[in-house]
């Protein structure tokens, strides 16, 4: 196990290489002028591309790819953005700290709130507790979350005047509305996934044999199915939590929440390179990382998956 | 040789694809969504000829104008009959809709069994690959197809397809790896099985399910993406209407004139629904621990 | 429509008029931001987020307070010869961290703005010569109407102690001669400043943008629109000029609420792509066909004034008889019969713009009136980025048939006109929408170099004449807030300056 997170963690570098170079050749052929957003409307074209030349946006795409590769990863440098003039390591932090909040507080009601449900209306299969859940679980896939956004701040914010309708300068209270709203959506699908996969592991030989053995159905439940049933929903987990370090665009922009979706959009529409670039860098081994804890912990729950990761050595040693 | 494994191969599938299609028949709540499902597309094929106004027609005096006879579902900021605006736009909406899902579950169910069953390398390289792709954001990757391939309908459901890809690997993946050293896999490869076989009537019925699911529930994420492709040289272009861009455009109007987003939005939420309930029914069909 | 202007210009004068006394209370106010102002350094572009914060941050040489240039840090302005010019400065500012300010700094600043190329109108300074503690010498290379003016108002004043003390170039905590100073920067979320109890200039000479009549004063930044009506609902905000026009009615006449409306420097216009319409009739036509009443009621809500010309009646150069000139009103015969004239029939135009605010509405608008004519048109909208490439770059440019376009000006209709009109300003020597025409560039340089009001007639009658483009709306800000604010005092670009508010 130990060597296979050792040569997972050895794969980063070919990745974070080729999403570097992917993300230049992207920006590279993207059309958009960063030139146009920096110097504002009123400048002229020829004002515009002066400018283009002095960023050096004009060199040949082996030059800049070159300069760019160089920069950041001998030096280590992800360079500075275009519109804050801040280094972008330190804006994605400063940015990082509100995502991470909102995105663990979701990832919390995600997993609390819809695991339970999905257990409940797969126990409770076609009976009510089973259709109220995925009515209330198709309810939470197809509202927009803008729409769920702004109906709460104008029940709770505008009318009730408990909380703050937007902005983070209300400590944790300004992050209940954008937890709720963000993480209908994922209560929704965690309760149809955990659903979904219990269903399966229920109808299982060993499931009947269980429970033929007498064994209390709590004890059938916990202790046969659901461990069993872990699988797909660790990879909705650990896939929601990646996407969610990459910034909840939608929610963010509603709440006015300075977060790392806002940056980034920000960044792409205004074609603030070195935003783009070193985020989806930062971004990108994030979730990795991400990825490489969720095939760690297939490997806890399911001991046949761990016998994989390691199989193929032991068939090497034996060839040898 | 050859010629003869292949069609024993593809009768046996013929014949399991009707067991499928038998069980499924059976299930009532599946085939209500299969119903308003098809009754949603022939509306939409229909559409040119049934709408009761013309969707493009602009109206001074019925700006915001709520629900009424006249118009059921009311009218937009520029006086456009809603209700039309929506039947025409099923046209645009279903249609990106249902390739792009279409599209993307096909190449991440392929990509998925293949990394799934074969693991080692060759799941290595192809997983890195997807970290890689799922590291740029949908939006560049969006922008990029456009400048590089140009406009039109065919780029933009790739646009909207790549997005999902990755995620219906992974699930797949990760099912495939539960199922992959049980026993019946391995006694099916005793038996020499072709392992063409053996992944399409052994791995995939019994990993298939989250899938199923994930797809299902995407599909109205995928409609109201469709919006945001306009603005950047793909999707459609107003004023031919779409349920997506409908939503946002109504959206700075939401707390004032509801009605403008609420429609769209029930349209969108009919279609998920109806998927899932196929989805589910399809689902149920195809469990091979279910077969009676 | 005479009676919506005059109420207008009522509304201007009563807005310039007022201002004056100084209330001082332990008082605060939050201002509703839409656009993000990033970077607050001072030597950044004037990017559309950075206008809402610029004169609550920074002073200048010259200031624009109302309708007129006046002196903010500059006490005197001397000509030595037509483009040489001394300025003299008051000999008793002080930053925020105390430093006084030197005729040194001024030199330091033109020098650092014109060198970030990010103020590109700098490029006609040449050089900056320190002739006493107080004076400096500005050199010019070329000078323009109305140049001398922006020119000086251009680039935001610091000292140099305080620039170089900074770690970041003050991209996050400015320290200017300004009576509000920068306490807390939460990036794209707040901006919080406290007064400078020892700010310099005295209260009978501070302009309009240096008024302190406010000890603290927040900016908010809130990028939905529908959350900043509902932030000011709530009172979360005091002021925004930012509130979408169909919500100003939630505020007019409401207890507690006060609407403001203020023209806004820009306006929008059809810019016609020259090498797929040449045809003069046929441009006319289109200007007659669309219907810009249509435009304000879809668009704007019927705030807002059909254009006289590329821009509005606010500049000091608009010729005011113009005003009651015909200008393409819409009308159907004319319209058809010049379709006639030029043998369009069934045509496709397409149609370019920028998806930003309102501008769906408007091509929306455009697109239904030319299909009464039988015409399609087929919308190509892009996001800013996109738009100006499509815009700017010379390849592209047979890729659109019409582009719908907007542009302001700090000080003169002139520089509205050249940057989309003067082919100088494009890259590749004709105007933006590929029109070469020998009469229009000599016209247009004649009203640039002097821009009386015959040299003005003589380009704005033949542009109008040629119907190269058409101006369509001058847009109205809606200023909506809470009766906190006794009085909202804006500057010349529809921005709210907090500090000139009465409270």
């Amino acid at each position: 196990m130990v060597r296979y997170i050792g040569k997972r963690l050895l794969w980063m570098i070919p990745v974070m290489l080729g999403i570097a170079i992917l993300i230049f050749s992207i920006m590279y052929i993207c059309p958009g002028d960063p030139a146009s957003s920096l110097l504002g409307p009123s400048a002229t074209a020829v004002e515009l591309a002066a400018k283009r030349e002095e960023m050096g946006l004009n060199d040949p795409y082996i030059v800049r790819l070159g300069r760019y590769l160089y920069q950041t990863f001998i030096q280590f440098d992800l360079g500075t953005s275009y519109k804050f003039g801040t280094p972008v390591f330190a804006g994605l932090m400063e940015r990082m700290q509100y995502t991470l909040v909102i995105a663990l507080l979701c990832m919390a009601l995600q997993v609390f709130v819809g695991t339970p449900l999905g257990i409940a209306a797969a126990t409770h299969h076609n009976g009510i507790a089973d259709r109220i859940c995925m009515f209330l679980a198709l309810l939470g896939v197809s509202i927009p979350a803008f729409w769920l956004a702004l109906m709460l701040v104008l029940i709770f914010a505008v009318n009730l005047g408990w909380l703050p309708t937007s902005g983070v300068a209300n400590g944790l209270a300004s992050f209940i509305l954008p937890c709720i709203a963000n993480s209908f959506a994922g209560i929704a699908s965690q309760a149809r996934h955990t659903r979904s996969s219990m269903l399966e592991v229920i109808r299982s030989d060993y499931i009947t044999t269980a429970k033929a053995k007498g064994l209390s159905s709590r004890t059938v439940l916990f202790k046969h199915a659901l461990p069993n049933a872990l699988i797909p929903i660790i990879t909705i987990v650990g896939n929601g939590m990646g996407m969610m370090l990459g910034g909840t665009v939608i929610i963010e922009n509603v709440f006015a929440i300075p977060g790392v979706g806002r940056y980034m959009t920000d960044a792409i529409n205004s074609r603030d390179y070195p935003v783009v670039m070193g985020g989806v860098l930062i971004l990108g081994l994030i979730f990795s990382l991400i990825m490489l804890l969720v095939d760690i912990v297939y490997a806890f729950v399911d001991p046949r998956i761990k016998a994989q990761y390691e199989g193929k050595k032991r068939t090497k040693k034996g060839g040898a | 040789m050859q010629k003869t494994a292949d069609t024993g191969v593809r009768n046996r599938r013929q014949g399991q694809f009707g067991q499928v299609m038998h069980r499924l028949r059976k299930n009532k709540v599946a085939m209500v969504g299969l119903v308003v499902l098809l009754l949603l597309i022939l509306m939409a094929i229909l559409s040119p000829w049934i709408t009761p106004y013309d969707y493009a027609k602009t109206s001074k005096n019925n700006r915001y104008a709520l629900p009424s006879w006249e118009h059921p579902f009311g009218c937009d900021a520029m006086g456009r009959d809603i209700l039309s605006r929506i039947m025409y736009g099923a046209r645009a909406s279903l249609w990106l809709g249902l390739m792009s899902t279409l599209v993307s579950t096909i190449v991440g169910v392929l990509l998925g069994s293949l990394v799934g069953y074969y693991g080692g390398k060759v799941d290595n390289i192809v997983m890195r690959i997807l970290d890689i792709i799922q590291a740029i954001p949908g939006m560049l990757l969006s922008i990029a197809i456009s400048a590089a391939l140009g406009s039109g309908i065919g780029n933009t459901i790739l646009a909207l397809s790549i997005g999902g890809i990755p995620m219906t690997v992974r699930l797949l993946r990760g099912s495939i790896l539960t199922v992959r050293k049980q026993e019946y896999i391995e006694a099916a490869e005793k038996i020499n099985c072709s392992k063409f076989r053996v992944i399409m009537s052994h791995i995939l019925p019994n990993s298939i399910a989250p899938v199923i699911v994930s797809v299902t529930m995407g599909i109205g994420n995928t409609i109201l993406q469709a919006a945001s492709l306009s603005y950047i040289g793909l999707g459609v272009q107003p004023p031919t209407p779409e349920w997506g861009a409908m939503l946002s455009e109504g959206k700075s109007m939401i707390t004032k004139y509801p009605h403008l987003c609420i429609f769209p939005g029930l349209a969108i939420m009919v279609v998920v629904l109806c998927l899932n309930m196929l989805g589910d029914g399809l689902r149920d069909a195809m469990d091979p621990k279910l077969k009676n | 429509m005479k009676k919506f202007l005059s109420l207008l210009l009522a509304a201007i004068m009563v807005l310039s008029m007022a201002s004056f006394a100084s209330a001082d209370q332990g008082s605060a106010v939050v201002v509703g931001l839409a656009g993000d102002p990033g970077n607050i350094g001072p030597f950044q572009g004037m990017g559309l987020g950075r206008i809402g914060i610029l004169f609550t941050t920074y002073e200048m040489l010259m200031v624009k307070d109302g309708d007129n240039f006046v002196g903010c840090l500059m006490k005197e302005l001397t000509p030595v010869d037509d483009l040489t010019y001394d300025v003299e400065i008051y000999d008793y500012i002080v930053d925020q961290a105390g430093n006084s300010l030197t005729a040194n700094d001024i030199k330091f600043c033109f020098e650092t703005a014109k060198g970030t190329g990010n103020l590109p109108k700098l490029s006609s300074v040449d050089s900056v010569e320190v002739i006493s503690d107080y004076v400096a010498r500005f050199h010019f290379t070329a000078l323009a109407a109305g140049d001398l003016e922006s020119l000086l108002m251009e680039c935001p004043i610091v000292t140099q102690a305080a620039y170089e003390a900074s770690a970041d170039q003050m991209a996050t905590d400015p320290v200017t001669t300004s009576p509000y100073q920068v306490v807390d920067y939460k990036t794209g979320s707040t901006i919080t400043y406290k007064r400078n109890e020892n700010y310099w200039q005295k209260d009978e000479l501070a302009p309009s943008t240096s008024k302190h009549n406010v000890d603290e004063i927040t900016f908010k930044i809130i990028p939905d629109p529908v959350q900043l009506v509902n932030a000011l609902k709530t009172k979360e905000i005091d002021i925004s000029a930012a509130i979408d026009g169909s919500y100003i009615s939630d505020f007019m006449n409401v207890d507690g609420f006060a609407v403001t409306q203020i023209p806004d420097n820009t306006t929008k216009f059809l810019v016609f792509n020259f090498d797929s319409i040449p045809s003069a009739a046929e441009r006319q036509a289109i200007a007659y066909a669309v219907d810009v009443e249509d435009i304000i009621a879809f668009a704007f809500d019927g705030i807002g004034y059909h254009a006289k010309t590329i821009g509005n009646t606010k500049y000091p150069d608009f010729v005011s008889a113009w005003s009651d000139e015909e200008y393409y009103e819409y009308d159907e015969e004319k319209a058809q019969a010049l379709f006639d004239e030029a043998g369009v029939s069934g045509k496709t135009y397409r149609l370019l713009y920028n998806v930003a605010d309102d501008n769906t509405k408007i091509v929306t608008t455009i697109q239904a009136a030319l299909c009464d004519f039988g015409i399609n048109v087929e919308l190509i909208g892009y996001d800013n980025a996109l738009f100006g490439t499509y815009k700017y770059d010379d390849k592209k440019s047979d890729e659109w048939d019409i582009m719908l376009d907007e542009a302001g000006s700090s000080n003169l209709l002139t520089n509205v006109w050249k940057l989309s009109l003067d082919a100088r300003d494009q890259t590749y020597g004709k105007t933006i929408g590929h029109v070469a025409d020998d009469t229009l560039q000599s016209l247009i340089e004649a009203a640039i170099n002097d821009n009386t009001p015959e040299n003005m007639d003589a380009f704005h009658q033949y542009l109008k004449e040629q119907c190269y483009e058409y101006g369509l709306v001058s847009k109205v800000n809606n200023l909506a807030h809470t009766t906190v604010v006794k009085e909202a005092q804006t500057c010349f670009r529809g921005q709210i300056l907090p500090g000139a508010c009465e409270y």
